[in-house]
């Protein structure tokens, strides 16, 4: 533990001193960090030789957030190696001899939630190096960091999973990572890398340099983008026979295969009614890109409806880290959520955009949802298994069912009511945060 | 041009004598100063509109308003059948031009007279826009000093007709304004209450030397009748007068309207309707005393809140023409038109101080007539509601038997946006004219 | 800790499932025989709550007939006597032959705050003032009469600082009283705000009776890390004492000389002139201090010299709340505040969630400001979208509080009752008494819901924001649930979906 507080110490202190000091600090960081992964791996390996490492969980209520939306009172979820192997009532269950037993009677168990729009899983809050108006090929996994003072407060306030993503200073500022909240190496807690593009429309970029208008970045952003289709198109070509032809590698353009096979989406920072219009026409529509829309505020409910005719498959709906929208027009608050919920979109989430609103405060934001006219379980919906969707990683995080991660928070009460609290955080069947033993945080 | 064709009338000499079965002139001598305009249409104001209606003016005013008239052979008859005659409009409150003097506090002894050199000033753009009076005020914060009146052209160039025609106070910034206004009525008070006190201490010591004068006869009588005598000898002395004690100038309005003497009115000049509630805080007890001028100087449309309240004293109200939104909503609301419903007078002066203030005027007046004000309204709000408010009445706003012969020539209804200015007369003598 | 919370957890848990049954609709089910609220148990002595908490309340008395009753006033006879002195007025105001204006609100969930909590009753306003409150109060002929059954009333709420909300310096030369900050703040069940150094309620279209208090506060500043100014502090609270001292001996003087004169107050340097009003009780000391150590060091002061101090910030009270206790210092705290633990020191330190639950506990008053988002106004109220974390949703501050431990109740507090002292105005505001001002909030659910929207704000027995006439938030669970969902302006090819 010790290590620990003085890598955070120097990661903080190199942070501040240079940007340049940032490969420094992620080197040093992954080579402490490798070290100690090596150690756990042994553990684990020992433990392994005995027996398989069970974890049970005795629950006073269970949100699944799966397909049939169940809630189980008095229930039970196993989990082995990290990942649940059955969730039922606990009535008539009896556990291994050898579990490690959390008994959260009095409690509500709650899928991990999954964080769509963070900044701050890395060493540095953010990545924005506005070298080029795009700048494919940069991608956050350099600048993880797996345990920082921002990763515990994601725990702290039940956040198990967060995509990881550079800012909204260029139209096109790197690959974005999902990363797990917890875990002590850079290996354990990459879930997926590259885990999404991050492309920005407009505001932000447009202060890259004078004269850059919706025009041109839209026009330079098509232009990448093409690009790399055509890459990933001639690959296909050569890989399925249909070209003798191989492409030359691309380093800037390698990652892109991925996009545009569907494997992962491009979180996309768009927000009011135009913009958010242009991202659906021009990467959903057109380029067939898997869209979340990151911020879609500042009115942009406006377009439900091309949400709805693109396929609510296709484009995911992140709303924040605005909360509401003062209506000029009509001297009126709208929340911004309920509004796209009432134009009826159903798959609908939740961001913080952290730093912007602290990250333990997400499941806040969707009392401010909710307060403003959306429904507390679409909320409860929108913190798990949606963001799970939006980061195509449905399959793997977002609800407690057999076969998925053994992500969780253990809260007082529903976890959109502000006075519930979390009394731990499971990361793959690891505690990360439990108040009693680190002392309450939040 | 149509105003080179005037001319031509005029220096041709061309005698239009109207024998219809009309009006009748009554017999004029060889009055040789006799000027007769003959116009497509008079907006007199007071009345009804005269189409084809006849001016008769004598020595610069108007002596006669009617159609078909009968005028001797040597009156100048000016041919204005093509064009709209109204009377000369009044601004009632500019700074255009004024030197941009950042003085603050209560000065309203100052006057803007005091600031202005006619020589420096070039009264054109409001000239050319038809506007023949203005009431300039004197830049400045709280209470920059009284509003001057200028006739702003005639045979002897710009003249001062009022050097102080009311006192301008500042209520666009209540965090400063309020506790300068609050300062001025304090010190007023203070000078009403010396004042006062000296009147008391003159009349202590009056009736002192009277009683001692009446007790020294009493013990004198006899002993002393001599020197009483003599004292008498020396003449009847006067009663000594009360001299009140001197009142600053920039005190002496407050001080009037405290006494409830004050000739000009004060002129309130609001942005917001929380100004007004803040005016009526720092006036207290004092409101009624200050009358009811105001001047908003934002088209803001939180004036609703306090339209209905300024209604009931029967406001005089100063306003920048434009279409006013409620507060964070697209619902349109008419300043003017909800003013005069509410039982104001309006005045209207340009929108902004800049010659493009001045040409902008008429289109943004049409723009209210066309959400619900009248006509009617909006004519008087630029000629006689502002002469009232200057105490012009008498002379000036409107075309009446007696007034002076302010005109304003135009090639359409001055209403219409597309009509211009074509030549504007003064005291019956042309002063400007459209010269393309 | 979990044990230390179990209770609290309970009932948690209890009013969680409660919410959930509502939340899940027809979703999903919920299975009978959730885990029922273990016996309450004994209090742990360490955290029994050593809160002095204001004598209960007296039984009503019987209204006489005819007239209307009034309702439950607690603490001394203070309330008592000043309706008495309102029974005098409605004697003046028959005399001059003026009707008063009467307002009832009746059938609601009446919050007292230093009294009971009460079902139902009615609360009727006077003139401005609260005349009587209770069950078996009579609504004389002619009031106005607000239905709220279902709802709640509380006292309107208390927020301690006001960066754009009214006006600064003195709120009743500056405030735009019909501006749309004021509607959001009575929006969200603020009634008085503190700005500058006044007390002022957030009137609506007028400036009367708006200040409530002004110079409550002398500024404090007592940094550790300037022992210049520290001593200069201290210098002048020596002079100030010296001072008094010098007056009472002028005054105890029987040989004084002719025209000697006693010691002048203007003689004093700005420090001692500050300090002497501390001294005579005439304002309480206002100071920002967060760390421990600034903390202690007030403390010792106010104790030194005997006077009161309202610390704003108090972000590491929680390590040192004996001292702060029994140096009876009031706190200002942000529930959501996030300054993070410094990893060199040795000792308890950063912020912390319970920070609230932990002062009250040890008796200390609280009051809560929200944290203010990351670029915004701080106090006041944006509307640049980044919701939750300024005074439009102060009472969600008061639910944190709730979160880091405080009861329900004492978490309501934080925002009526215990600002009102701070601030010396709680013989007119902060709770729901006979002969208090009018000032109260009809919310639709309980004060740190966070689904709670008020219906209406009323201040000195005038309804000052009515949800359906303001028109911000009608919108939103709409009185009228038939209402249609509010029209925009939507781009003419997508159609009007709602």
């Amino acid at each position: 533990m010790n290590r620990d507080r003085y890598q955070f110490r120097l990661q903080r202190l190199l942070g501040a001193a240079a940007i340049g000091a940032a490969c420094f600090t992620a080197s040093a960081d992954s080579s402490t960090a490798e070290a100690e992964s090596v150690e756990t791996k042994t553990n684990v390996t020992t433990q392994k030789a005995d027996a398989i490492d069970v974890l049970v969980i005795y629950a006073g209520k269970v949100t699944t957030m799966d397909g049939d939306d169940r809630v189980i009172n008095n229930a039970v979820v196993v989990v082995e190696d990290g990942k649940i192997v059955e969730v039922r009532k606990a009535k008539g269950y009896k556990e291994p001899k050898d579990a490690e037993v959390i008994d959260a009677r009095d409690s509500w168990l709650v899928p991990g939630i999954v964080e769509l729009h963070n900044h701050t899983a890395g060493a540095l809050r953010d990545l924005n190096d506005s070298v080029y108006l795009t700048n494919p090929g940069l991608r956050t996994l350099e600048i993880v960091a797996p345990e920082t003072e921002e990763v515990r407060r994601a725990q702290v306030g039940g956040v198990t999973a967060a995509m990881l993503i550079p800012g909204s200073g260029t139209n096109m500022s790197g690959f974005g990572t999902l990363v797990k909240m917890g875990g002590s190496s850079v290996d354990e807690v990459v879930m997926r890398a590259p885990g999404s593009i991050k492309i920005a429309q407009a505001g932000n970029p447009e202060g890259y340099w004078f004269g850059v208008g919706r025009s041109f970045m839209n026009y330079n952003t098509r232009q990448t983008l093409e690009e790399a289709k055509a890459y990933h198109e001639a690959w296909v070509a050569y890989e399925n026979g249909e070209s003798e032809e191989k492409p030359e590698y691309s380093i800037v353009f390698d990652d892109f295969r991925g996009l545009f096979a569907r494997e992962y989406p491009a979180t996309v920072h768009t927000q009011a009614y135009q913009l958010v219009m242009t991202t659906i026409d021009m990467l959903a529509n057109k380029l067939g890109i898997r869209v979340v829309l990151d911020h879609s505020t500042i009115g942009a409910f406006r377009t439900a409806q091309l949400v709805a005719e693109a396929g609510e498959e296709n484009v995911i709906t992140m709303v924040g880290p605005r909360a509401l929208y003062f209506d000029r027009m009509d001297r009126r608050i709208f929340g911004e959520v309920a509004r796209w919920h009432l134009g009826g979109v159903n798959r609908l989430g939740i961001n913080t955009d952290a730093p912007v609103v602290p990250q333990e405060e997400l499941t806040n934001q969707a009392a401010l949802a909710v307060w403003l006219g959306w429904e507390p379980y679409k909320a409860l919906r929108g913190l798990t298994i949606v963001g799970a969707e939006a980061a195509m990683a449905e399959d793997q995080i977002g609800s407690i069912e057999a076969g998925k991660d053994a992500d969780f928070g253990i809260w007082t009460g529903n976890p959109v009511d502000p006075t519930s609290w979390v009394k731990m955080t499971i990361v793959n069947g690891k505690v990360v945060y439990d108040a009693e033993r680190d002392g309450r945080r939040f | 041009m149509a105003l080179a064709a005037v001319r031509n009338s005029i220096l041709g000499g061309a005698l239009a004598l109207a024998t219809s079965a009309g009006a009748v002139a009554p017999a004029y001598g060889a009055a040789s100063d006799m000027v007769v305009v003959r116009a497509g249409t008079v907006i007199t104001v007071s009345g009804k509109e005269i189409p084809r209606g006849d001016i008769v003016i004598i020595d610069g005013k108007i002596d006669l308003i009617g159609t078909n008239l009968e005028f001797p052979k040597s009156a100048t008859v000016i041919d204005a059948r093509d064009q709209v005659v109204m009377p000369g409009m009044i601004n009632a409150q500019t700074r255009f031009g004024m030197d941009g003097f950042r003085r603050s506090g209560n000065n309203s002894g100052e006057t803007a007279a005091k600031e202005i050199e006619l020589s420096l000033f070039d009264f054109e753009p409001l000239i050319s826009e038809g506007f023949v009076t203005a009431a300039f005020v004197p830049t400045g914060n709280n209470m920059p000093g009284r509003a001057s009146v200028y006739r702003l052209a005639g045979p002897d160039g710009p003249e001062l007709l009022n050097e102080s025609a009311y006192v301008p106070i500042s209520m666009t910034n209540p965090g400063g304004d309020k506790g300068q206004l609050e300062a001025a009525i304090r010190q007023a008070e203070a000078e009403i209450a010396k004042a006062k006190k000296a009147k008391e201490d003159f009349d202590k010591k009056q009736a002192e030397e009277a009683k001692k004068k009446a007790e020294a006869e009493k013990n004198g009588e006899g002993k002393e009748a001599e020197n009483g005598e003599k004292k008498n000898g020396n003449g009847e002395e006067k009663p000594a007068e009360f001299q009140p004690p001197e009142i600053p100038g920039d005190a002496q309005f407050f001080v009037d309207v405290l006494r409830e003497e004050a000739t000009i009115p004060a002129v309130f000049e609001l942005s917001s309707a929380s100004d007004y509630i803040h005016l009526l805080d720092a006036l207290g007890d004092n409101a009624e005393k200050f009358g009811t001028t105001y001047s908003f100087t934002s088209t803001s449309g939180d004036f609703k809140e306090v339209i209905g309240r300024l209604g009931e004293k029967n406001a005089h109200v100063i306003v920048r023409p434009g279409i006013s939104f409620l507060p964070s909503t697209t619902i349109r609301y008419s300043i003017p038109a909800s003013l005069v419903a509410a039982g104001c007078t309006v005045t209207t002066v340009p929108p902004f101080d800049a010659p493009a203030g001045y040409e902008a005027m008429r289109l943004r007046m049409a723009d209210l007539i066309r959400t619900g004000w009248s006509r009617e309204d909006a004519l008087k709000s630029v000629t006689m509601n502002p002469a009232t408010l200057l105490g012009l009445s008498d002379e000036s706003g409107s075309l009446e038997k007696g007034k002076r012969a302010d005109l304003v020539f135009l090639n359409g209804d001055p209403l219409d946006p597309t009509s211009s200015v074509k030549a504007v007369m003064v005291g019956g003598e042309m002063v400007w004219e459209d010269d393309q | 800790m979990i044990e230390r919370h179990t209770r609290r957890l309970n009932l948690f848990a209890a009013c969680s499932l409660l919410a959930v049954c509502s939340v899940a609709g027809t979703a999903h089910s919920i299975e009978p025989g959730d885990p029922e609220p273990e016996v309450q148990q004994q209090q742990d002595p360490e955290i029994a709550p050593e809160v002095v908490q204001d004598p209960p309340p007296r039984p009503r008395r019987r209204p006489p007939e005819g007239r209307p009753g009034r309702g439950g006033g607690d603490e001394a006879a203070s309330p008592e006597a000043e309706a008495g002195e309102a029974d005098e007025e409605k004697k003046d105001d028959e005399a001059k032959g003026e009707e008063p204006e009467w307002l009832a609100i009746t059938g609601a969930i009446v919050h007292t705050v230093t009294g009971p909590e009460m079902d139902g009753a009615t609360v009727l306003c006077k003139d401005g003032k609260i005349f009587a409150i209770g069950h078996r109060v009579t609504v004389p002929e002619g009031a106005k009469v607000i239905d709220a059954a279902g709802h709640h009333v509380y006292p309107g709420l208390i927020g301690m600082d006001s960066s754009n909300i009214i006006g600064r310096g003195n709120p009743a030369d500056t405030t735009d009283v019909y501006g749309l900050a004021g509607s959001l703040a009575r929006a969200a069940g603020l009634t008085t705000l503190v700005s500058g150094n006044a007390v002022a309620k957030i009137k609506n279209g007028t400036l009367d009776g708006m200040i409530v208090a002004s110079n409550m506060f002398e500024d404090l500043r007592y940094d550790t890390n300037q022992p210049r100014r520290r001593a200069e502090v201290r210098k002048g609270f020596e002079d100030a004492r010296d001072f008094l001292r010098s007056v009472e001996e002028f005054r105890q003087d029987d040989d004084k000389e002719e025209g000697e004169q006693p010691p002048q107050e203007r003689d004093l340097s700005r420090e001692a002139r500050s300090a002497l009003r501390l001294l005579r009780g005439q304002a309480k000391a206002q100071a920002f201090a967060n760390d421990a150590a600034s903390l202690v060091a007030l403390a010792d002061l106010a104790e030194q010299y005997g006077f009161e101090i309202v610390i704003r910030g108090v972000t590491e009270g929680w390590t040192v709340p004996e001292r702060i206790a029994q140096a009876k210092l009031s706190a200002i705290v942000v529930p959501r505040d996030r300054t993070l633990a410094d990893e060199r020191t040795n000792r308890p330190n950063g912020a912390t969630i319970e920070n609230a639950a932990i002062l009250t506990r040890h008796g200390i008053p609280v009051a809560v400001l929200p944290p203010g988002p990351y670029f915004g106004p701080g106090t006041g109220i944006g509307l640049s979208g980044l919701g939750g974390r300024d005074m439009l949703n102060i009472n969600m501050s008061a639910a944190f509080a709730a979160r880091g431990g405080l009861t329900e109740e004492q978490a309501v507090r934080t925002l009526t009752i215990n600002p009102a002292r701070m601030l010396g105005v709680d013989h007119r505001l902060g709770s729901l008494e006979v002969g208090k001002d009018a000032d109260l909030i009809i919310t639709d659910r309980p004060l740190l819901d966070y689904m709670m929207l008020v219906r209406y704000s009323i201040i000195d027995g005038e309804i000052a924001y009515d949800k359906d006439a303001e028109g911000i938030f009608a919108h939103v669970r709409p009185t009228d649930p038939d209402a249609e969902h509010p029209k925009d302006a939507w781009p003419r090819r997508l159609g009007a979906p709602w």
